[in-house]
């Protein structure tokens, strides 16, 4: 399985997994929380069919990668894709993320620049600023996020299923939905939860400064 | 950038619908009963949108976003 080193933690190297599938030019598919990579799977057939190269990875402590305690700001995530991109020396790179996922791409972006990238896809953006500050007003109060980083600290299996649930509208798409339709969302939510890491709380990453979530978001979690 | 109009983790109306006017250049596919998981729910959909987005590279004469291929705004679904 191939991964590259993002930093250690102690005795252990933190190490990033990736898949790197076809040839021409890279796609880089960033997942969103509570997924991994292969999320990504409808699109990575479809860029394969189209003639790119694609490229997917775990984010920390999701999926195959490694779990370390720290590092989960955007700042240090978007240092983990930096690392992805520089090792594979990806050029003319389409950079798309999914979610949480826009917010690694337009870090990367911000932090380490355009050089290597020249599309960018935000698929269920964050942007541009969720949490609630002095000069956003209208952005989500940060007691939002604690109580949900105390649910899932406390419940992780219940709030997952919230999540995805929520996620997936299941109860329109599996209530309502063709039977395709109703088969897929279901399948995917169990694969999906299955994936998920064990020990995997999720950090708060939106305690992260800078312009990354969107700024009147009301999830209502 | 792609948005289901009802996602329900990060609302339309609060997040994609506020990017065209802080981007230059941008496009934006709105998802017509979308939630927030339309890679999976929708994925024809998204990935119809992207690759009108980044080209086909099988097919001659379409690359990537430029000037042949100007910002816009559409719905599909």
């Amino acid at each position: 399985m191939p991964f590259v080193t993002a930093g250690r933690e102690n005795s252990a190297a933190i190490r990033i997994y990736y898949e790197d599938h076809g040839s021409g030019s890279p796609v880089v598919l960033v997942h969103s929380y509570a997924q991994n990579g292969h999320s990504w799977e409808k699109q990575e057939a479809a860029l394969l069919a189209a003639g790119y190269r694609v490229i997917t990875y775990d984010r920390r402590g999701f999926g195959a990668s490694s779990r370390p305690s720290t590092g989960y700001d955007f700042g240090t995530l978007a240092g983990d894709l930096h690392v992805l991109l520089s090792r594979l020396d990806l050029r003319d790179v389409v950079l798309a993320g999914f979610a949480m996922g826009t917010g690694e791409v337009t870090r990367y972006l911000a932090v380490h620049g355009p050089g290597r990238v020249t599309a960018a896809v935000l698929v269920a953006p964050l942007l541009p600023f969720l949490l609630k500050t002095h000069d956003n007003p209208d952005g989500v109060d940060r007691s939002v996020f604690d109580a949900l980083t105390a649910r899932i600290a406390a419940d992780r299996p219940a709030a997952m299923k919230d999540f995805m649930d929520r996620s997936y509208s299941v109860d329109l798409l599996a209530g309502t939905g063709s039977a395709t339709r109703r088969g897929r969302t279901a399948s995917t939510w169990l694969s999906r939860r299955r994936r998920t890491p064990p020990s995997a709380v999720s950090p708060p990453a939106w305690k992260t400064s800078g312009p990354i979530w969107p700024r009147s978001a009301s999830p209502s979690w | 950038m792609i948005q289901g109009d009802q996602d329900r983790v990060l609302p339309y109306e609060a997040t994609g619908s506020r990017l065209p006017a802080l981007l230059t250049n941008a496009r934006c596919v709105v998802i017509a009963g979308g939630p927030h998981a339309i890679i999976w729910t929708h994925a024809d959909e998204v990935n119809q949108a992207l690759l009108d987005f980044i080209g086909h590279p099988g097919r001659v004469g379409r690359r990537h976003s430029g000037p042949e291929n100007p910002p816009q705004s559409g719905r599909v679904g």
